[in-house]
C-alpha cells in the first residue's frame, strides 16, 4: 500500500475524556504525519466530527456526557462516515460485542501499546482506501421499492450486496414493511432473473401439504398422489426460492430442507432417487427466531444456514421520512391504474400521517390513503378528516398528551417564564429555554430529524448531542 | 377475509367443480364469482391494491392463462392462488409471475386446494357434508 497517498489527507479523530491518552495519541499520529485532533467530550467530538470530515475515530466508550458505542448510529449518518475504533479502559466482553456488531472497525484496550494502535490505524486506513476506490457501486433495479431514508438506503446496499452472490438472505421486519418486494428486488437484481422466483408462503400451507409442495412426491407416495408432482424447490431451479413467512415452516420438515439447502438435493416424498436443484433461497418473517430458536421451535442449524446474509427493514415510524414519497407513489399509481381523479394533500393531512405511528406500516399507509380518497370521493383535497377515524383519534389524543404534561408538570412553565429571575442563575435559565425549545422542535416537525435540523439550523450531530443531553426521546 | 373467484363461463364443467368444492370445504368469509376477464378487470380498477382478499384464479386453458397474464399490473399486492392448465415448464414460469400464494394444477381434485384457502382464512376446515345450505355468493 502506498502510505505516503494515505498520509496527505488522513485525518483522524480522538473521542476520549482522558486528556494523557489524548495527547499520547495524536503525538504519536502526527508523527506519522496524519492530522490529528481530539476531543474530551462526546458532543464536542460530534460538533467536531458532523462539522469536517474524518478518515479514523477513536471512541472512548465512557464518555462524560454519554456513551460512545451508542454515539455509532449517529455517526454513521455522516455522509462519509469514519472509520470507528473503540477504545476502553477494561476488558468488557460485551462491550466489545456490540461494537463489532455496530459494524465499528476495530475494538482496543487503552492498555494496549503504541505499536497496537498504531497498527489498527494502519490497517483501518488500509480499508478505507480499498472502499473508497471500488468501482461505482452499481445501479439497482428498485421496483416499487420507495423512499430515500437512512434506512432505505442502507437495505438497498444490502439488496446490492445479496444480488452480487448466491448466499441465502433473511430478511426480517414487521408485517407490512414491504419484505416480499425486497426478495423480488434481490431476485430481478441478480444473474438468476431470467429464471423463476417461485413464492413459498410457509403460512398458508396445512402441514400435511408442506413436504409434498416444497419436495414434490411420486404417484403413490401417499392416497391421494395419483401422479408424479414436481416440488417448489426443484421448479426454482437456477432461479430464487422465496420462502415466506419462514418461521411458520414446521420443525419436522426444517432439517430436510436444511440438507437440500446445503447439498442442492432431495428426495421427492415416496421417491427412490434423489433429484437436485440450483437454487438460492430468499426467506423472509416478521417472528422473532432467536425466541423460537430458545423455545425449540426452529432449528438453530437452519437459522444459521438462511441467515448469512440478513437484511432487518425498518418500519415504517422509523422511516416518515419517507411518508410523502410513497404517498405520491401510491397516488400516482391509482391515477394511471384505475383512472382516478387526483387529490391534493393539505398540510394538515400531511401532519396527521406524521404523527401516526403505523403498525400496520406501508401496507396501512396505502390502506389508509386509499380509504381517504374513497371518503373524499369528488371533493379535491384531502383534509384529516378523511382519513379512518382510529388515525384521528390516535393523534387527537397524542396532541393532548404534551400540553397535559406540561400542565400537570407545571413547574417548567413557571419557572421559564414567571420565576423571579433570581432564583436561577443564567446557565440554568438558558439550558432550561434550550430543553423546552429542543422539545417544541422534535414535537413541531413530528420527530423528523431532517426537518428538524432544517427549521433550527442545527447540524444533525449537534441536534443528536442535545437530544441525548436533554434526554429526549425521538 | 373474502374470496374473489375468476371462473371464466366457458370452464362449464371444470369451473362448476371448482366453485362446488369451495362452497363446500370452505369456510367463512363471502365469495364474489367473476365471468369474464373484463369484468375482473373492471372489479380490480374498483378495489384498493391492499384489500384484505384472496384471488383464486381458474386458467382452464393457456390462452386463458394469458388473458390472465395481461392483469397482473392490477394484481400487485394481492394473494393469489392459481389453477393451472397443466404443470409444463413454460405454464409454470407464466404462472410465477403472478407470485401465487398457492398453485394447483386443473386435473388435480381441489381438497389441498381448499384447506390452504381455509388455512390462510385462519378457519377450521369444514366437512362438506356438514356444510349445506345456499349459495352467499355472488356471480358477476
Amino acid at each position: 500500500m502506498r502510505l505516503d497517498k494515505i498520509m496527505k489527507k488522513t485525518k483522524i479523530l480522538i473521542i476520549d475524556d482522558d486528556t494523557f491518552i489524548c495527547k499520547v495519541l495524536t503525538k504519536r499520529f502526527e508523527k506519522l504525519g496524519y492530522e490529528t485532533h481530539f476531543s474530551l467530550t462526546l458532543r464536542k467530538g460530534l460538533d467536531k466530527l458532523f462539522s469536517d470530515e474524518f478518515d479514523v475515530l477513536f471512541l472512548d466508550v465512557n464518555l462524560p456526557d454519554g456513551d460512545g458505542l451508542e454515539a455509532i448510529d449517529n455517526i454513521r449518518e455522516h455522509p462519509n462516515a469514519p472509520e470507528i475504533i473503540i477504545m476502553t479502559g477494561d476488558s468488557n466482553p460485551e462491550g466489545a460485542e456490540l461494537a463489532m456488531k455496530s459494524r465499528a472497525w476495530d475494538y482496543i484496550q487503552k492498555t494496549g501499546s503504541q505499536k497496537e494502535f498504531e497498527f489498527s490505524l494502519i490497517r483501518a486506513l488500509e480499508y478505507r482506501q480499498q472502499k473508497q476506490s471500488k468501482p461505482p457501486k452499481q445501479t439497482i433495479k428498485r421496483n416499487s421499492i420507495i423512499g430515500t431514508s437512512r434506512q432505505v438506503t442502507a437495505c438497498l446496499e444490502k439488496i446490492s450486496k445479496a444480488s452480487n452472490n448466491n448466499a441465502p438472505v433473511l430478511i426480517t421486519g414487521e408485517t407490512g414493511t414491504g419484505k416480499e418486494l425486497f426478495a423480488k428486488a434481490i431476485h430481478e437484481n441478480s444473474r438468476r432473473n431470467k429464471n423463476d422466483f417461485i413464492v413459498v408462503d410457509c403460512a398458508a400451507l396445512p402441514e400435511h401439504l408442506v413436504e409434498s409442495v416444497l419436495f414434490g412426491h411420486s404417484k403413490g407416495a401417499f392416497t391421494s398422489a395419483d401422479s408424479d408432482k414436481t416440488g417448489l424447490l426443484k421448479l426454482a431451479d437456477k432461479g430464487s426460492l422465496f420462502l415466506d413467512e419462514v418461521g411458520e415452516l414446521p420443525l419436522a420438515i426444517q432439517k430436510k430442507f436444511l440438507r437440500a439447502l446445503q447439498e442442492k438435493k432431495f428426495r421427492p416424498v415416496g421417491s427412490k432417487k434423489e433429484i437436485s436443484s440450483d437454487f438460492r433461497l430468499i426467506a423472509a418473517t416478521n417472528r422473532d427466531v432467536s425466541t423460537m430458536i430458545e423455545h425449540g421451535k426452529f432449528r438453530e442449524d437452519l437459522y444459521f444456514r438462511i441467515a448469512s446474509l440478513t437484511i432487518e427493514l425498518a418500519p415504517l415510524r422509523d422511516r416518515k421520512s419517507d411518508i410523502a414519497l410513497l404517498i405520491k407513489h401510491h397516488m400516482d399509481r391509482k391515477e394511471k391504474l384505475f383512472d382516478e381523479s387526483p387529490h391534493k394533500i393539505s398540510n394538515e393531512f400531511m401532519d396527521d400521517l406524521h404523527g401516526y405511528n403505523w403498525p400496520g406500516n406501508v401496507r396501512e399507509l396505502f390502506n389508509s390513503i386509499d380509504y381517504a380518497c374513497s371518503d373524499a370521493f369528488n371533493e379535491s383535497i384531502l383534509y384529516p378528516k378523511h382519513l379512518p377515524d382510529y388515525i384521528r383519534s390516535f393523534n387527537i389524543k397524542n396532541k393532548m398528551k404534551p400540553k397535559r404534561n406540561i400542565e400537570t408538570e407545571g413547574s417548567f412553565k413557571e419557572e421559564s417564564t414567571f420565576a423571579p429571575v433570581e432564583t436561577l442563575n443564567l446557565k440554568n435559565y438558558i439550558e432550561k429555554i434550550k430543553k423546552k425549545y429542543i422539545t417544541d422542535l422534535m414535537s413541531h416537525t413530528n420527530d423528523d430529524i431532517k426537518t428538524a435540523c432544517s427549521l433550527s439550523g442545527l447540524s444533525r450531530g449537534h441536534l443528536y448531542a442535545l437530544l441525548k443531553e436533554y434526554d429526549i426521546r425521538n | 377475509m373474502n374470496l374473489v373467484l375468476f371462473i371464466h363461463q366457458d370452464s362449464s364443467k371444470k369451473g362448476k367443480a371448482l366453485k362446488t368444492a369451495i362452497k363446500n370445504n370452505v369456510g367463512g368469509g363471502e365469495s364474489l364469482t367473476f365471468q369474464t376477464v373484463n369484468k375482473l378487470e373492471s372489479r380490480l380498477k374498483k378495489t384498493s391494491s391492499t384489500e384484505k382478499e384472496i384471488l383464486i384464479l381458474l386458467a382452464e386453458s393457456k390462452t386463458r392463462l394469458d388473458e390472465l397474464t395481461s392483469l397482473i399490473y392490477l394484481l400487485e399486492n394481492k394473494r393469489i392462488i392459481l389453477i393451472l392448465p397443466d404443470e409444463s415448464k413454460e405454464t409454470i414460469s407464466k404462472a410465477s409471475q403472478f407470485f401465487p400464494r398457492f398453485f394447483t394444477p386443473i386435473s388435480c381434485k381441489y381438497d389441498d386446494l381448499c384447506s390452504v384457502i381455509n388455512k390462510m382464512m385462519g378457519q377450521e376446515i369444514i366437512n362438506n357434508n356438514i356444510k349445506g345450505g345456499d349459495d352467499n355468493g355472488r356471480t358477476c
